[in-house]
């Protein structure tokens, strides 16, 4: 008896710490889109009123209109979509060769890889930038392009060639003796196998790549991504945050990565894990 | 399987490794070797482009400098209270939230969904929206507290302690979900069974946790500790988003004292003397993580 009152109280504590856990992670994300249907005139209340009595668009069209909000919305996806499909490319050939050769220059090669991570952004800044300036690449998107996926290396390289390890090299072989040379071993018998390890590589990189501030940031000044933008919004007097726009684009960023971890949940949790620390 | 290895390099000789390798290597050693190697020789040069284009090679003076500057010790401390404070509390409620993560019942799904949310979302939408949320009249935060306490007015960010507060609040939020799930990758790898057994010996919750759990997740905690200590050693969107390194430099991160004497005072020769700084404080806990890393495993 009193065994199964035990087990009520801890079902009932353990439910009582997932709805605390959910209101603190869910509440900020719910305020900004309660916020961002709002009209401007409510907004600047208080008390705050958590459901909207006059829910509108308005503060979506004004965004529209004052802000060029579909060219940086091109011009997030154009370089992440780029990023990633430079980045999977090279990767996969770089896994190939990192897991099916061995070579003392090869392993340190792999090492300096993962320990590049340790290099700071704010480090390389101004000698990257300086460089950047000399070969015209600054404020391009080829040069963005390549500092993206310069980004991605690190993870995709650890998830890839951790998996190709774990494929038994008889694969190889016995497409070696059918004669298959590099190129139709690394397309038809390499590739297919890798899949799932190049959406977990996609998946979790995709998210990297919409949460870079820093590279947008100081390397372009002409072409903003979403993540720059929502930090130049005109605010009315230059101190406080222009809530009615900011909460708008927020939702705009916010709203597609929340339906995209809802699809991919399972993968994304294994990514992280598999990732380890690297990540 | 060595032997396998041995068999296939002697068909295919290793230039061909290298040009797989090669578009990785070349890009990524170019944007981290370069600049580092750059940054180490500038920071034995004076280079204030404000003044004029020139260089003039000091020695150690910009090193010197850095202790003599109020603004960068200022930064240094902060970045220290941040790191600190914010680690201990990761530890501490990240492994909490990876023990309720990984309890079997209906709201598990529920639970693992909703963390990915902060780890998601990019850290300047977070941390703009957290600049509204901390504001005095018209924030969510102080609302939700006048709720409880009518007369509650305290506006955060206008002062240096309760903004370094607010700081370390919001990247809490961000990353104590995060590290839960990396705890939860190593709780995952402890068999059922043995909880079995302890509860059949009549192993109280606390004593399982203690002498099996807490052993068992010990090695992922500490490397965890390591790795997120040096990114909140390099953090700079958050303050970038939320207060702009204010008030009076009070919550100026190293990292954005660094982007400021870089590309605002372009005084480029002091700020790699900095960068340099940072640098060897992470080298210096990477190396504690390499030989904590070589004890465990002896």
């Amino acid at each position: 008896m009193s065994k199964k009152i035990n087990n009520y109280v801890n079902v009932i504590a353990l439910w009582v710490l997932t709805a605390a856990t959910g209101f603190v992670i869910i509440f900020p994300v719910f305020w900004i889109f309660i916020s961002s249907i709002t009209p401007s005139s409510e907004l600047f209340s208080s008390p705050i009123n958590y459901i909207t009595l006059h829910p509108t668009i308005e503060n979506y069209s004004t965004l529209l209109e004052t802000t060029k909000l579909l060219e940086k919305l091109f011009n997030t996806l154009f370089i992440t979509i780029c990023a990633l499909a430079v980045n999977t490319v090279i990767c996969v050939l770089a896994a190939y060769g990192f897991s099916r050769f061995q070579s003392k220059g090869l392993n340190i090669a792999y090492s300096l890889i993962l320990l590049s991570l340790m290099i700071p952004a704010v480090v390389k800044a101004r000698p990257l930038y300086e460089f950047f300036m000399n070969v015209r690449l600054l404020d391009t998107y080829p040069g963005l392009i390549i500092l993206y996926t310069s980004n991605l290396i690190p993870f995709a390289m650890v998830i890839l060639a951790n998996f190709l390890r774990s494929v038994p090299i008889s694969i190889d072989e016995s497409a070696e003796v059918d004669g298959a040379n590099l190129f139709h071993k690394i397309t038809m018998i390499i590739l297919p196998l890798v899949m799932p390890a190049i959406a977990t590589v996609l998946i979790i990189n995709f998210i990297s790549c919409t949460n870079d501030l820093f590279t947008p940031l100081i390397y372009a000044n002409k072409i903003q991504t979403l993540s720059v933008a929502i930090t130049t919004l005109p605010s009315v007097d230059g101190y406080s945050v222009p809530w009615e726009l900011v909460s708008a684009m927020g939702c705009v960023i916010i709203l597609p990565i929340i339906v995209f971890i809802c699809i991919f949940e399972q993968q994304i949790m294994d990514g992280i894990m598999a990732g380890g620390v690297k990540g | 399987m060595i032997n396998m290895l041995k068999a296939i390099r002697k068909k295919q000789k290793l230039w061909v490794a290298w040009l797989l390798v090669a578009p990785v290597i070349l890009i990524r050693g170019f944007t981290t070797l370069y600049p580092t190697v750059k940054i180490f020789v500038n920071s034995f040069y004076e280079i204030k482009l404000l003044k004029n284009p020139n260089r003039k090679f000091v020695g150690f003076r910009n090193y010197i400098n850095i202790f003599k500057d109020a603004k960068v010790l200022d930064s240094i401390e902060f970045t220290l209270i941040f790191t600190v404070s914010s680690v201990l509390f990761l530890v501490i409620i990240g492994t909490a939230f990876a023990l309720l993560l990984n309890v079997k019942f209906k709201g598990k799904k529920f639970l693992r969904t909703i963390a990915l949310i902060p780890w998601a979302l990019p850290m300047v939408v977070v941390g703009i929206a957290a600049k509204w949320s901390f504001n005095d009249t018209y924030g969510f935060i102080n609302d939700l507290i006048r709720r409880l306490l009518p007369n509650f007015h305290l506006d955060w960010l206008t002062s240096i302690n309760t903004a370094q507060i607010s700081v370390i609040l919001v990247d809490l939020w961000k990353n104590i979900p995060y590290f839960a799930i990396l705890v939860l990758a190593s709780l995952q790898f402890i068999s059922d069974d043995i909880y079995e057994a302890a509860k059949l010996d009549g192993a109280s919750h606390m004593q399982t946790f203690i002498s099996i759990t807490l052993p068992s997740i010990r090695k992922t905690i500490m490397l965890l500790i390591i790795f997120f200590s040096i990114w909140r050693l390099t953090s700079y969107d958050i303050v970038y988003a939320m207060t702009s390194g204010g008030p009076a430099n009070g919550t100026s991160l190293i990292a954005y004292r660094i982007m400021t004497e870089s590309f605002t005072n372009l005084n480029v020769g002091y700020a790699s003397a900095i960068s340099m700084v940072l640098f060897l404080c992470m080298a210096f806990l990477s190396i504690i993580n390499l030989i904590f890393i070589k004890k465990i495993d002896d």
